[in-house]
């Protein structure tokens, strides 16, 4: 039998830093411009929930669970 | 010789130890559970440990949730748990986007319950009858998702994480439609008699007609009209009859209740299996002959004959038997058993 489990991709608080500013996210972020990808509010580094993949540009959601939802469902499909 | 004291005192630990890697190898989520106890006291020296304790703990915990769910609904309700895949800081935005990912942060494991709630979120929304979330009225999908995000905490004593769910998530849902909150709870109600199961199959039975074609608004309507329909069956007194047919465009079920004790006393299965019949005749998909009541012995016997006619007909088959303890009427929990059967499409048959 094939087991297919879901992936969740993950990045732990202690590489928080290091990615965000990978991704060019940490000036945003330091000016207070990071603003959440699906509602537009503006977020701290502590709502940020996760990161996803939008109109060619990474983005951030926020702590809201309709967009972090959203933001889910932009994830590829499963790999087993 | 032999000598036995040797044997025993060789055999027994690599008995145990057999026994344990099997149990392991059967259950495991259970190795995962005790993975994540052991790498949690090293984890403030150990960055790896310390993503370990995270993932094992949430792996462990969601997987046996599935496990349990899928078991008892008898489908792939969900998919079977969970993997997290860690990605380090040194992630560049051209890869990122390449592989158009999506990344859920997680805290300290100081902080399990708001890691445990965003896997648990994660994994519903892009897992949960994932053929049939475009088919679903929102609001239907909407409460289906924070009922199981419930369900995982609570089945699993998140008590913080449940709190977080219910502070920060649930009260926001509730607030914004109302609506929301009318159907979890009539999905609470349905759960509460066992019958959150009988949508869930229905549901992802939907998702595999429903798969290819493009959605359809009388179809998501139909979803929530469905769930209106067992919430009367649900909520319903012993003695007032409601209907139990649902003549939908794609939820086509019929429900018998083996369960009135007139009947049941009379220890016949015949008037039930024409009741499943007629139900076979104006169209049912699928019939779900639900055992309980007072004379629950009796109606457990006759629900199980029911299912014995149907082992082996042409037009209707019995697929499944669910075994439930459900509270009868506001009462103590009762056994309760669910025969569902299946309507078997006619060939055409050629001249």
């Amino acid at each position: 039998m094939v087991i297919k489990k879901q992936i969740v991709r993950a990045v732990h608080d202690a590489d928080l830093d290091e990615l965000l500013a990978n991704l060019g996210l940490l000036e945003p972020l330091g000016k207070g411009e990071l603003k959440c990808g699906l509602c537009g509010k503006s977020i701290t580094k502590e709502e940020i929930a996760c990161f996803y993949a939008g109109e060619g540009e990474v983005k951030v959601s926020c702590t809201s669970v309709e967009c972090f939802e959203k933001a889910m469902v932009k994830r590829k499909s499963l790999r087993g | 010789m032999v000598d036995w004291s040797t044997v025993l005192y060789v055999s027994i630990p690599w008995a145990t130890v057999l026994s344990l890697v099997v149990y392991f190898i059967k259950n495991p989520e259970k190795a995962e559970k005790w993975l994540s106890i052991l790498t949690r006291s090293v984890s403030y020296w150990s960055q790896r440990a310390e993503r370990a304790t995270i993932a094992t703990d949430i792996q462990s915990d969601i997987g046996l949730f599935s496990k349990t769910l899928n078991k008892e609904a008898g489908d792939q309700i969900l998919p079977d748990g969970v993997k997290i895949e860690w990605e380090r800081g040194d992630l560049t935005k051209e890869a990122f986007l390449r592989e158009n990912l999506v990344i859920v942060r997680m805290n300290h494991h100081k902080n399990q319950a708001r890691n445990f709630l965003n896997a648990s979120l994660s994994y519903v929304a892009t897992g949960f009858l994932s053929n049939t979330r475009f088919h679903l009225d929102p609001i239907v999908q909407r409460s289906l998702d924070l009922t199981m995000v419930r369900k995982i905490l609570s089945e699993n004593k998140r008590s913080t994480a449940l709190h977080l769910f219910h502070e920060e998530i649930y009260e926001n849902e509730r607030e914004k439609e109302p609506l929301v909150h009318k159907y979890y709870m009539t999905i609470d109600a349905l759960d509460e008699q066992g019958m959150l199961n009988f949508v869930l199959k229905e549901f992802y039975d939907l998702g595999l007609v429903m798969y290819h074609k493009a959605p359809d608004d009388n179809v998501k309507k139909e979803t929530r009209d469905f769930l209106d329909f067992m919430d009367k069956i649900a909520t319903k007194e012993p003695s007032v009859d409601v209907p139990l047919d649902f003549k939908g465009i794609v939820i086509k079920i019929g429900i018998v209740f083996v369960a009135r004790p007139e009947l049941a006393r009379l220890g016949n299965a015949v008037p039930f299996v024409n009741a499943v019949l007629e139900a076979i005749d104006w169209g049912a998909n699928t019939v779900y002959v639900v055992a309980r009541g007072p004379r629950r012995a009796t109606c457990i016997e006759i629900a199980q004959k029911v299912g014995q006619v149907f082992t082996d007909t042409p037009s209707v088959r019995k697929v499944a038997t669910l075994k439930q303890k459900l509270p009868f009427y506001k009462g103590s929990k009762m056994s309760s058993i669910t025969i569902i059967l299946k309507s078997i499409p006619h060939e055409p048959t050629s001249p």
